[in-house]
């Protein structure tokens, strides 16, 4: 006698119970996202202007950095920082799944724009993710963020115009720049940093000595 | 599978992709076997789509398909689409969250992993359930056979799975590929599951739910 679980068997083996035929449908975009944001790493407020466009974002001390925005990938855009007295043209492409920052930084009494490009693989959302940006120059040729407190380093050694970034437990935590092995006295609460979420340091020149900014990688 | 009462009180919203979105797949299967253990179950399926879709809601474009407690599944059109998350939840008073997606953001025919895109996809839909506090499982893709129309490998619907499973809290992570052996469910294209793949996997996927601590209490 042929039993059930009998038939059910063979139709496994042989496949010929069938499901319904299904249409051909993309299981994915034709390219990963590409991001860009624009940080004003100088000590005044700055505004973005976009090219060719009206619309402009005011970065602040309370604001330093827009949110990444999605753009299409390998297409120039074009913009310009304005201060009050400098302006500075800026102009990039933006690889499919990188996320590029813009930091205007004043350099010589003129500003300076400096391109910054991530292409992250540790997204994790039981992690925070901080990274230390070091754009600070001479000031800082080699970047070290020590988590205050503890004595350890959150990231260390970071060249100049080079980044490191980090994954850790959701904490609240603040954090002590370190220069070519020198504590600097420059200390930054982070808050309480969330679980899922990406943030930033920068290192930046100032008139007397590098700074730090913080900001999270907020998604427009 | 077995009848019993071990999800009586819950009531299920179970949402996904192709995968859901026909009678013959785990629209009847995984519905049906959710039913036997007592729970409410509202499952709705829209082939192709991605998991922002069900943030706002988005065009279908191959098919969808919805089922409601013990009643006959209803077949929609093929460009009938998803609906916000959010609305869901709210209207059917729910408590457990199971959603069913992987194989449309996986870029079988594309060199690399999109994973910024997927990082998106994924943490904007579990962020939008975890706002509502409603618990939630997302159930990862299964191994399918590799091949196919689409293009499948075991190789990207692992890392796919890997990607998915770090970026899914607050909801828990049930990982299909622990569910089954490479290719031991039969595929009619590499990614879809002939009738008795679909009733394998949804009993399995019901049998985590009811063992899956916290989630069911």
């Amino acid at each position: 006698m042929i039993t059930k679980s009998f038939l059910f068997l063979m139709s496994m083996f042989l496949g010929v119970v069938s499901a319904t035929e299904m249409a051909l449908y993309p299981t994915g975009p034709s390219q990963d996202s590409a991001f860009v944001r624009f940080v004003n790493g100088s000590e005044s407020p700055l505004e973005i202007v976009a090219s060719g466009s009206k619309s402009k974002i005011l970065l602040n001390e309370k604001k330093p950095s827009s949110n990444f925005f999605p753009i299409a990938a390998n297409k120039e855009i074009k913009g310009q920082f304005v201060g009050e007295t400098l302006k500075s043209d800026v102009a990039l492409t933006v690889k499919p799944g990188e996320f590029v920052s813009a930091v205007a930084v004043l350099k010589d009494n003129k500003l300076k724009p400096i391109i910054i490009r991530e292409t992250p693989d540790d997204f994790n959302s039981l992690k925070a993710s901080v990274a230390l940006y070091n754009l600070a120059g001479a000031q800082c040729n080699v970047a070290s963020l020590v988590i205050v407190g503890k004595g350890v380093n959150l990231v260390e050694k970071v060249q100049q115009n080079q980044i490191a970034r980090r994954s850790i437990n959701p904490l609240n935590i603040s954090v002590e720049l370190s220069c070519d092995n020198k504590n600097t006295g420059i200390n930054l609460n982070l808050g309480n940093l969330q679980a899922g979420k990406r943030y930033t340091l920068f290192a930046l020149p100032g008139s007397k000595s590098a700074h730090l900014k913080f900001t999270e990688d907020t998604l427009q | 599978m077995a009848t019993t009462t071990l999800l009586a009180g819950l009531s299920i919203l179970v949402i996904g992709d192709s995968h859901l979105a026909f009678p013959d797949h785990l629209l009847n299967s995984l519905h049906n076997d959710l039913l036997a253990q007592g729970a409410q179950v509202h499952s709705i399926g829209v082939c192709g789509s991605n998991p922002i879709d069900w943030v706002k809601g988005a065009k279908g474009t191959c098919g969808k398909a919805e089922r409601i407690g013990t009643s006959q599944a209803k077949v929609y059109g093929m460009s009938e689409g998803t609906l916000p998350i959010k609305e869901l939840i709210k209207s059917g008073k729910t408590n457990l969250v199971v959603i069913v997606q992987g194989d449309t953001i996986a870029s079988y025919d594309k060199p690399s992993l999109p994973k910024s895109w997927i990082w998106q996809q994924v943490s904007t839909l579990s962020r939008e359930v975890g706002e509502t506090n409603t618990k939630c499982i997302w159930v990862g893709p299964a191994w399918g056979s590799e091949g196919g129309k689409f293009r499948k490998t075991f190789a990207r619907v692992e890392e796919l799975s890997n990607l998915i499973e770090k970026n899914v809290s607050p909801c828990q992570y049930l990982n299909s590929l622990k569910l089954s052996k490479p290719g031991a469910w039969a595929t009619i294209d590499g990614q879809h599951f002939t009738a008795p793949g679909y009733k394998l996997w949804g009993e399995a996927i019901t049998e985590a739910i009811v063992s899956s601590k916290g989630l069911t209490k």
